[in-house]
């Protein structure tokens, strides 16, 4: 995201505090992503629409006390959501769900040298199950939503290098059993 | 057994779909709901601590009263008694 862009998002904030019904842009512009962040975590459409409302209502709510720490708004509305999202299951006492595009797993597994058949989507899911949350969070946050590690650590409140080092073991084991060739830094 | 649950979804969901969700008329309805819930609450709030401070205020003043009604029924009684005035010290006349 550009300096400019931030900038501008920044002027339709300050416009949101006075007047919230500015807020509008901002909310047309991130609710497809917020929307897709936290379905990928629920597989339930019905569940992501109020989780995604409660987002943004808090987002609304908390508009005031919102100060600019170096990563773009998207990244405070990521935290909402991720906290929401993680509320809900402690509330639920289940397991956590993680439901992947086929295409974006096909997209990984073309990346390295194996065809993507079926019997290799499936290791890497059951590899992906025995993940834990944690790594599993950076995982998405890092390949599904193109986030840098500076953002991922404001949204999971962790520290950058702790960040870093979660991916990092995390693509170290991708890697050794799946032949992938994924940079660290999330390119090919 | 896993730690999370892993689906594997075969289709993206599309922005169509998603759009059917989005609805800002009605999330701003909420939020000016919760706003009027919260200024009535603090209303209710600071309601309270006002009332709370002027019962405080009145058993105070209700207490002086009744220490300064104890004093002066003591005076009385110990003048009846043994003739004590009380001029700033109590003298015997």
């Amino acid at each position: 995201m550009s300096e400019a862009e931030i900038q501008q998002e920044y002027s339709i904030l300050e416009r949101s505090r006075k007047n919230p019904t500015a807020f509008g842009e901002l909310y047309e512009k991130y609710f497809d992503r917020i929307f897709n962040f936290v379905f990928r975590q629920t597989d339930d459409e019905e569940l992501t629409a109020d989780l995604c409302s409660q987002t943004f209502l808090i987002a609304l709510k908390n508009l005031e006390r919102y100060e600019f720490r170096g990563v773009p708004f998207s990244a405070w509305l990521y935290k909402i959501a991720s906290n929401e999202v993680n509320k809900h299951y402690r509330k639920q006492k289940g397991n956590k769900v993680f439901s992947i595009e086929e295409v974006r797993i096909r997209e990984l597994i073309e990346q390295g040298n194996d065809s993507s058949d079926e019997e290799s989507i499936q290791r890497l899911m059951n590899y992906l199950k025995e993940l834990p949350t944690e790594m599993l969070q950076v995982l998405e946050l890092r390949f599904f939503e193109d986030k840098d590690f500076k953002e991922i650590a404001f949204i999971l409140d962790i520290t950058e290098s702790g960040a870093k080092m979660r991916t990092y073991r995390a693509l170290d084991r991708l890697r050794k059993n799946f032949n992938l060739r994924i940079r660290y830094d999330g390119k090919e | 057994m896993g730690r999370n649950e892993i689906r594997l979804r075969r289709q993206k969901m599309s922005s169509g779909r998603i759009a059917q969700h989005r609805n800002y008329g009605q999330l701003m309805e909420r939020h000016e709901r919760d706003v009027k819930i919260r200024r009535i609450t603090r209303t209710v709030i600071y309601f309270l601590i006002v009332l709370f401070l002027f019962i405080v205020f009145l058993l105070v003043k209700r207490w002086e009263n009744n220490r300064e009604s104890v004093e002066k029924t003591s005076v009385i009684n110990c003048e009846i008694r043994s003739g004590c005035t009380y001029s700033g010290n109590w003298s015997r006349t």
